[in-house]
C-alpha cells in the first residue's frame, strides 16, 4: 500500500504530459490522495519489498514512526503550495514527480534507491530554480549539485563494497564503525549543500530570490524537511553520528555568517533566503549538540524545524505575490507575514517560542552553553532585520500596487500563520509527535527488526 | 497655642529682621561702592525709600503669568526665609534641614523665572538662560562642600552645625578652611555680583530678567532679592561662621556682605560660558579636595 | 490576579471590534479596564499567590507588585481618558487601541509573575504590543522601532540566558526560592548571573550603556504612547532591577566596597551616575520636546537606579518613591505635549511660542509636572530627590553626589526650555486661533496635576506602600510619623512646608493687592531698545537656548554613532558573504574542496 505514495503520483505525472491543462487539478488531487491514504489507511510499521526479493538483496519501502509524521508534513505543504503558488502547465507535471521522488526519498531503505529519488528531487529542484529567469542561478546550483550526488554516490557505493548490500539497515549492522564513519562523510557533504550549511549552501541566495512564488517554496519547506528526515534516518538511526562536533562547529559559523549577511539585504527575497540558511543551519547545529543519543534536543530541534518551514513557506508566498511592495492593499497578507515572523523570532506565545525555549532548556540540560550564545544572539539581529522588513511593509508609502494575493494563497497562508499560533498555545500538540520521533529515531534495534520481519 | 504664637512671632521676627536689616546693609553696600569709586554715594537709607517708591507707583502687566510669577518669587523666598535660622533665631526648630531649605529657594527662582519670561521679551529669557547656565556653576561645588559638613557633623539639620560649633569653639572656616574658600566664590555667583553679574549684565541684555519690570512690580522684586541674598549669606555664616546671638549675626552678615561688595566693585564681569568652566575646575577640584579631607578625618 | 489578565486579554479584542465601528471607543473599554483593575489592586492585600490557566503556583502579589501596578494603572487611566478625545488624530485607531490593552496586560503579568519563565512571557507580550504601536508615530519612528527592538531583545536575552543559568543548577524557575540558595554560588557565578538578569532592567529603563534608543523611540512615538513608555513601560525596567536587587540577598553576596556599600551596587550606581550625566547633557540640547524629555527619563531612570542600589533604608525608599514621581511627571508633561501638538501640529520649541494665552490648563499641567521632575517642594518629586540626597549623604559618597546634583540642577534647565519657548515668549502669528485643549483631555491632567501635589503635602499613602516593601524584603524599612520625614541625619515636615509655602504666597499677594493695579498691556508692547518691530514671531528666544553651555561640551562622544559603527561593520561583513554567494559555479565547487579537505583531516 504504501507504494502508492510513490507509484499513483508518478502514473499521474505521465497523465499530465498527455493532458498538460489539467496539471493544476491533478497536482492538489494527488497530495490530497496521499495524505488521505496516510491519515486513513497506513500506520506504522510496514515493510514492502519491491518485487519480494528480500531485504537483503532488493529495495525495501519502509514506514514506521519516524517517517510517517514527515510524510503527512511534507504531503501536506505540497498539497498547500498546490494551492498558494502560481506556476505554468509543464512544472505542473515536475511538481507532480516530485512528489513521487519525495515520498520515495522518505520511504526507502536503500541506499541506491536513495540515491535515484534524490537525484530525480534535484533535477525538479535545479528546473523549479531556473523560473523568472533565474537560469545562471539553477546553473550554478546544478553544478555544485551534481558534485554533491557524486559524492553521496561515492559514499554509498563504499558502502556497498563493504558490506555486499544495499540495504541501509543491514549494511549499517554489518559495517565496522570507523568504515561506516568514512563512507558517511562523504555522504555528509552531499546533505551539506543540500541542507544549505554556509559555505556549502553559497548557492541558496541567488536560488531562492528568484521572486517565484513556488521556488523558494518547495524548496524552502518540502524539500529540506525531506533533507532533514535523510539526515535524521541516516546518521541517527543506521549510520551513527559522522564527525558532530566539526559539523557543530561549521553550523554555528554558518549561523553568524547567514545572519550577518541578511542584515545587510536590500531584496526580501534575498534576506528572506539567507534566514532560510540561518535557520537550517541552527536545527544541523542542534542536531549535532549535545551526547549522541538525546532526545530531548532533538524533539527541540524538530519543533525548530517545523516552525521554521512553515513560517518561510508564508514568507516566500508573500514575497512572491508581493514582489516587496506594502500591505496596504493586502491586509490578509499582512497579517499572516507579520504573525509569522513573529514566530520565527521566536516571541510568546508562538510555536517558534516553544521551540527556542526548549531548545536552549535541553542544550543547557545536556551542559551545552555555547550554541544558546549563538541561537539567542542570532535572534537578537533576525528580529532586528525582520521587525525592521515589518514595519516598513506595513507603513510603506507606495501608490495601489498591482500586486496583489490570489484569494487560495490567502487561505493557505492565513491558515499556516494562525497554525502558527494555536501551537503556540498549545504546544502540547506538536511536542508529543516530536517527542515520538526523537525516540524512536535513535533506536537501531527497533528499525532492524521491522526490516527484518517485514512489517510485523 | 503656645506653641503657635511662639512660631508666628519667631517667622515674624525673622522676616521683619531680613527686610530691615537687609535693607539696611544692601544701602551700606551702595555706599561703601561709592566710595570705593570715589564718589559719595546714596544716604544709607536709600534703598527703603526706593522700595516704596516703586510700590506706590502705577506699572503695567503682560498677563496672569507675569503677576503669578512674582507672587510665587516672593512667596516662595518668603517661605524659604522663614525657615533658615539667624544665628540662634530659629523659627521652626528641627525643621531646618539644608536640602529641604535650598530646594525651597528654588522655588522663588522658579517663579521669578517663568514670571519674567513670561512677559514675553527675549531679554527676558536670555537672561533666565544664563541664570540657570550660571546655577549649574556654582551649585554644585557649594553643594558638596555643604554636603562633606554634613557628612562631618552627621546631621543636615544647620541649627544642629551651629550648635556643634558653639561646642567644639572653633568655627567651620578655621576647620574647613577650603570649603570655606569655595562656598565663598559660590556665594559670589548666587548674589549676582561681579564677576558672576552675566544673568543681569545691565548695559548688556537690558537688565535681563528685569527687563519688562516696573512700579510695584519691581517693588516686589526688589524685596525678593534682598530676602535672597539674605538668605544666601546667613546659610553661609550659619555654616562657616558659627552663627550665633542675634547682633553677633547681623555683625558677621555685615562683614561677609562687605567682602562680598568690595569683591564686586574691582572685578569685571566673566562671559557666562567663562564662568561655568571656572566653576567646572577650580572650585570642584577644591570641593573634592575637602571632602577628600573630611572622609580622612583630616580637619583642623 | 488571573481574572485581571484574562478579562485584560479580552478586552484587548473587544477593543479592537469595537474601534472598528467608532474609534472613540476604544480608549474607553481601556480606562474602564484600568479603573475596575486599580480597584481590583488596591483593594488585594499582598502575599497571596495564584495559578495562570492551570500552571500552578506562579503568580504572586508582592508588596513591589501592587506599588507598581497602582502606578501603572494611573498611567494608563489617564492615557484612556485622554484618548477618548486625541484617537481622532491616531494613524490606525484600532489597532492602537487593541495594543494598547495588550501593552497593559504584559506590563501587569511581569509585576504579578513569581515564574521566570511566566515573566519573560508577559515581558515579550509588553514589548511586542509597545513595539507596533511605536511606528504610528512620526516618519522616523520606523527606525526607531528598531533600535527599540534590537536594544530590547538584547537585554531580554541575556535575562533568557541567566535564567537558564540558573534552572540548569537550581531546577527551578521560581524567583523566590533561587533566592534563598543562591547565596552558597561561585563568585563568578553570582556575578555572571545577576549581571545577566539585571540587564533586561537596564535595558528597559533606558540606563547607560543600554539608553541609546529611549531618545527616538519616545521623541518619534504616538504622541500620548509617549507618555505610556516613558511613564509606564521603564517603570517596568526598575521593576525587575528592584526585584532582582531585593529578592537576591546582595548584600551578602558581594564583598563591600565602599562605606557599607557592595561593589555590584557601586557598580550599578557608576552606571546610574554616568546615565544622569548623558541624560542631563543631552537633554539641554534639544530643540524637539519630546526628545528632550525622552533623554529627562534616561536621566530618572538612573536616579531610580541609584536610590535602590544603595539598599540603604533610606535610598532604597528614595528610589522607589522616585518611580511614582517620575512616571507621574513624565505622563503629565507628555500629554500636555500631546495636546500642545494635537492643537499646533508641531514638536519643534523654536516653532511655537506664547502657548500659555491660548493653553493656560495645559501649561499648568506641564508646570507642574516640572515642577515636580526638577524635585522642588511642595510637589512629591522633592522627596523622593530628599531620600537620595540624605541617604547619600550619610554614607559619603560625594563623587556619586556631584552626579545627582548636576542631574537635579541640570534638570531646571532642560525644564525650563519648553516652558520658555513654548509656553511663555511671544505668541506666532500662525497660532493665533489655537484653542485650549478640548475637556476630555483637560481631566486626567487636572487629577495628575491634583495627585502630584496631594502626594508632596501628604505623602503618607505613597510611604505606606513602600514601607510594605521594605518589610516584605526583610529590609529596615524608612521612617515616617504623620507628615514628618525622618532619617539619621535630620528630618523635616511636608506640611509645614506648605503651610509656609501659603503663608508667603499670602504675604505677598497681600502687598501686590494693596498696592495699585497694573495696566494690562498686550504682548507685543515690549522695550526693543528703540527698534520698531514688523514681525514679533522672531522677537522670541528659542532657538539654541543654551547654546553657551553646549559649547562647552561640543565635542562629545556620540554612543549612537558608536552602535551605528558596529552595525556597519557587521554589515560588512555581511556583504562579503553575499559577494562570496555571487561568484561563478567552480567557487562553489572550491568550498566543496575546502569542507571535504576540513572534515577528512581534522580528527574530531
Amino acid at each position: 500500500m504504501i507504494a502508492l505514495l510513490v507509484a499513483v503520483p508518478l502514473a499521474f505525472a505521465f497523465v499530465t504530459v498527455a493532458l498538460p491543462k489539467l496539471s493544476k487539478y491533478i497536482f492538489p488531487l494527488v497530495a490530497l490522495f496521499n495524505l488521505a491514504l496516510l491519515i486513513g489507511f497506513v500506520h506504522p510499521s510496514q515493510v514492502i519489498e519491491v518485487g519480494k526479493w528480500p531485504a537483503a538483496y532488493g529495495i525495501v519501502l519502509l514506514l514506521d514512526n519516524v517517517n510517517y509524521p514527515f510524510l503527512i508534513m511534507v504531503n501536506l505543504i505540497l498539497l498547500a503550495v498546490s494551492i498558494s503558488a502560481t506556476f505554468e502547465e509543464k512544472i505542473g507535471t515536475l511538481l507532480i514527480v516530485l512528489t513521487a521522488s519525495i515520498n520515495g526519498l522518505l520511504l526507502t531503505g536503500d541506499f541506491f534507491n536513495a540515491y535515484v529519488f534524490l537525484e530525480i528531487i534535484s533535477a525538479v529542484a535545479y528546473i523549479l530554480s531556473a523560473q523568472n529567469k533565474n537560469s545562471y542561478a539553477a546553473f550554478k546550483y546544478l553544478i555544485f549539485g551534481a558534485v554533491a550526488g557524486t559524492l553521496y554516490l561515492i559514499g554509498a557505493v563504499s558502502m556497498y563494497v563493504y558490506s555486499g548490500t544495499l540495504n541501509m539497515a543491514f549494511s549499517g549492522y554489518i559495517s565496522a564503525p570507523e568504515y561506516a564513519q568514512i563512507a558517511g562523510i562523504f555522504m555528509l557533504i552531499a546533505m551539506l549543500v543540500e541542507l544549505k550549511v554556509l559555505p556549502l549552501g553559497l548557492w541558496a541566495p541567488d536560488v531562492y530570490s528568484n521572486g517565484s512564488t513556488l521556488t523558494p517554496v518547495v524548496l524552502g519547506s518540502a524539500i529540506t524537511l525531506a533533507m532533514f528526515y535523510f539526515y535524521s534516518r541516516v546518521f541517527f538511526n543506521v549510520l551513527g553520528s559522522v564527525k558532530p562536533y566539526l559539523v557543530y562547529i561549521i553550523a554555528i559559523i554558518s549561523i553568524v555568517l547567514a545572519q550577518l549577511a541578511a542584515m545587510k539585504q536590500k531584496t526580501l527575497g534575498r534576506a528572506l533566503a539567507y534566514v532560510a540558511i540561518a535557520g537550517a543551519s541552527t536545527v544541523l547545529a542542534a542536531f549535532s549538540a549535545g551526547a549522541p543519543g538525546d532526545e530531548k534536543i532533538i524533539s527541540a530541534s524538530l519543533v525548530y524545524l517545523l516552525n521554521d518551514v512553515i513560517a518561510l513557506f508564508v514568507l516566500f508566498t508573500v514575497f512572491g505575490y508581493l514582489k516587496g511592495k506594502g500591505f496596504k492593499d493586502n491586509f490578509v497578507a499582512g497579517v499572516a507575514f507579520s504573525l509569522t515572523s513573529i514566530s520565527l523570532i521566536g516571541f510568546p506565545l508562538t510555536t517558534g517560542f516553544w521551540a527556542k525555549l526548549n531548545l536552549i532548556s535541553a542544550l543547557f540540560e545536556a551542559g551545552d552553553k555555547l550554541l544558546p550564545i549563538f541561537i539567542l544572539s542570532s535572534t537578537i539581529l533576525e528580529a532586528g532585520y525582520l521587525i525592521k522588513w515589518n514595519v516598513d511593509l506595513w507603513y510603506s508609502e507606495d501608490e495601489n500596487s498591482e500586486e496583489y494575493v490570489p484569494f487560495g494563497a490567502q487561505i493557505v497562508i492565513l491558515l499556516f500563520a494562525l497554525a502558527l499560533v494555536v501551537f503556540g498555545f498549545m504546544p502540547n500538540l506538536i511536542t508529543d509527535q516530536t517527542d515520538k520521533i526523537a525516540s524512536y529515531v535513535f533506536d537501531f534495534s527497533t528499525y532492524f527488526d521491522t526490516i527484518l520481519k517485514g512489517g510485523m | 497655642m503656645a506653641g503657635i504664637a511662639g512660631t508666628v512671632t519667631r517667622v515674624a521676627g525673622v522676616l521683619l529682621t531680613a527686610f530691615f536689616f537687609g535693607l539696611t546693609f544692601e544701602g551700606f553696600g551702595r555706599k561703601i561702592a561709592a566710595r570705593i569709586q570715589k564718589r559719595y554715594g546714596p544716604p544709607w537709607y536709600q534703598n527703603f525709600i526706593d522700595v516704596f517708591k516703586t510700590l506706590t507707583k502705577h506699572g503695567w502687566t503682560h498677563g496672569w503669568i507675569f503677576d503669578f510669577g512674582v507672587l510665587m518669587a516672593l512667596g516662595g523666598v518668603i517661605a524659604t526665609l522663614s525657615f533658615v535660622p539667624l544665628g540662634n533665631l530659629v523659627a521652626f526648630p528641627g525643621l531646618d534641614n539644608f536640602f529641604v531649605i535650598a530646594y525651597l529657594f528654588t522655588v522663588g527662582a522658579l517663579g521669578m523665572a517663568m514670571g519674567m519670561v513670561g512677559t514675553g521679551n527675549p531679554w527676558a529669557s536670555i537672561g533666565v538662560a544664563r541664570a540657570l547656565t550660571l546655577m549649574l556653576g556654582y551649585e554644585v561645588p557649594y553643594l558638596i562642600v555643604i554636603t562633606a559638613l554634613m557628612f562631618y557633623y552627621k546631621t543636615g539639620n544647620i541649627s544642629d552645625i551651629i550648635v556643634a560649633q558653639a561646642q567644639s569653639g572653633g568655627w567651620n572656616i578655621v576647620k574647613f578652611p577650603i570649603g570655606a574658600l569655595v562656598a565663598l566664590i559660590s556665594l559670589q555667583g548666587m548674589l549676582g555680583k561681579e564677576p558672576f553679574e552675566a544673568p543681569i549684565a545691565p548695559a548688556e541684555i537690558a537688565s535681563g530678567p528685569m527687563v519688562e519690570l516696573s512700579a510695584k512690580y519691581m517693588g516686589l522684586l526688589m524685596l525678593m532679592n534682598t530676602f535672597m541674598e539674605f538668605v544666601e549669606i546667613s546659610l553661609f555664616v550659619d555654616f562657616f561662621l558659627g552663627g550665633g546671638t542675634y547682633f553677633v549675626f547681623l555683625l558677621k552678615y555685615f562683614i561677609v556682605w562687605t567682602f562680598a561688595v568690595m569683591v564686586s566693585t574691582v572685578l569685571p564681569r566673566f562671559r557666562i560660558e567663562q564662568a561655568v568652566s571656572f566653576y567646572w575646575t577650580v572650585p570642584i577640584l577644591l570641593a573634592f579636595l575637602q571632602a577628600f579631607f573630611v572622609v580622612n578625618g583630616w580637619v583642623f | 490576579m488571573q481574572s485581571l489578565i484574562l478579562y485584560l486579554g479580552i478586552g484587548a479584542l473587544v477593543g479592537y471590534f469595537l474601534s472598528k465601528i467608532n474609534k472613540h471607543l476604544g480608549p474607553i473599554v481601556l480606562f474602564v479596564l484600568s479603573i475596575y483593575a486599580l480597584y481590583v489592586v488596591w483593594q488585594m492585600p499582598t502575599g497571596t499567590n495564584e495559578a495562570l490557566f492551570g500552571f500552578g503556583d506562579v503568580l504572586r502579589f508582592t508588596a513591589l507588585s501592587k506599588y507598581l501596578s497602582i502606578i501603572s494603572l494611573i498611567v494608563f487611566a489617564s492615557f484612556g481618558f485622554f484618548n477618548i478625545a486625541w484617537i481622532s488624530k491616531a494613524k490606525r485607531p484600532a489597532a492602537f487601541n487593541a495594543l494598547s490593552i495588550l501593552t497593559l496586560l504584559g506590563t501587569l503579568g511581569v509585576f504579578f509573575s513569581s515564574h521566570f519563565i511566566v515573566l519573560y512571557i508577559f515581558w515579550e507580550i509588553a514589548v511586542l504590543a509597545s513595539l507596533f504601536i511605536v511606528p504610528m508615530g512620526k516618519e522616523e519612528s520606523k527606525k526607531a522601532t528598531v533600535w527599540y527592538i534590537v536594544i530590547s531583545s538584547i537585554g531580554t536575552y541575556l535575562f533568557l540566558y541567566g535564567i537558564f543559568m540558573l534552572y540548569s543548577k537550581y531546577s527551578t524557575f521560581d524567583i523566590f526560592e533561587i533566592g534563598k540558595y543562591i547565596q552558597n554560588e561561585t563568585v563568578g557565578f553570582k556575578w555572571a548571573v545577576v549581571l545577566l538578569l539585571l540587564a533586561a532592567g537596564i535595558a528597559k529603563s533606558g540606563i547607560f550603556p543600554l539608553h541609546v534608543w529611549l531618545r527616538n523611540v519616545h521623541g518619534n512615538a504616538p504622541d500620548t504612547f509617549s507618555a505610556v513608555l516613558s511613564g509606564q513601560l521603564v517603570k517596568m525596567g526598575s521593576y525587575l532591577i528592584a526585584l532582582v536587587l531585593s529578592v537576591f540577598p546582595i548584600a551578602n553576596m558581594f564583598a563591600e566596597f565602599y562605606n557599607g556599600v557592595n561593589i555590584l551596587s557601586y557598580v550599578l550606581i557608576w552606571l546610574g551616575n554616568i546615565s544622569i550625566l548623558i541624560g542631563t547633557l543631552m537633554a539641554i540640547k534639544q530643540n524637539d520636546m519630546k526628545m528632550l524629555i525622552a533623554y529627562s527619563t534616561v536621566a530618572n531612570g538612573g536616579y531610580i537606579l541609584i536610590g535602590l542600589a544603595t539598599l540603604h533604608q533610606v535610598g532604597y525608599a528614595g528610589g522607589l518613591f522616585h518611580i511614582i514621581n517620575h512616571a507621574l511627571a513624565a505622563t503629565m508633561i507628555f500629554l500636555s505635549f500631546a495636546a500642545v501638538v494635537y492643537r499646533t501640529g508641531t514638536t519643534k520649541i523654536d516653532e511655537l511660542g506664547g502657548l500659555i494665552h491660548r493653553m493656560p490648563v495645559t501649561f499648568v499641567t506641564y508646570l507642574v509636572g516640572i515642577i515636580s521632575l526638577a524635585g522642588i517642594p511642595p510637589t512629591s518629586g522633592f522627596i523622593s530627590k530628599w531620600m537620595i540626597f540624605q541617604s547619600l549623604v550619610s554614607k559619603g559618597m560625594f563623587v556619586t553626589e556631584m552626579f545627582v546634583f548636576i542631574g537635579s540642577i541640570g534638570s531646571f534647565l532642560y525644564v525650563f526650555r519648553p516652558l520658555a519657548g513654548v509656553f511663555l515668549g511671544q505668541l506666532k502669528n500662525k497660532d493665533k486661533n489655537v484653542k485650549e485643549a478640548p475637556g476630555v483631555m483637560q481631566i486626567p491632567m487636572i487629577i495628575l496635576t491634583a495627585l502630584t501635589v496631594l502626594w508632596g503635602v501628604f505623602p503618607q499613602q505613597v510611604l505606606v506602600w513602600i514601607t510594605d516593601v521594605q518589610k516584605e524584603f526583610g529590609m529596615k524599612s524608612f521612617e515616617f510619623e504623620g507628615t514628618v520625614l525622618k532619617t539619621s541625619m535630620g528630618y523635616w515636615d511636608t506640611w509645614t512646608v506648605f503651610v509656609m509655602f501659603a503663608v508667603g504666597f499670602t504675604i505677598a499677594a497681600v502687598i501686590y493687592i494693596l498696592m495699585p493695579k497694573g495696566k494690562k498691556i498686550p504682548l507685543e508692547d515690549q522695550y526693543t531698545s528703540g527698534e520698531f518691530l514688523h514681525n514679533y514671531d522672531l522677537y522670541h528666544y528659542a532657538t539654541k537656548f543654551y547654546v553657551f553651555l553646549e559649547r562647552e561640551y561640543e565635542g562629545h562622544p556620540s554612543f549612537e554613532d558608536w552602535y551605528l559603527a558596529i552595525v556597519n561593520a557587521m554589515k560588512g561583513i555581511g556583504k562579503f558573504i553575499d559577494y562570496l554567494a555571487r561568484r561563478t559555479a567552480s567557487a562553489y565547487l572550491f568550498w566543496t574542496a575546502v569542507v571535504l579537505a576540513l572534515i577528512m583531516w581534522v580528527r574530531w
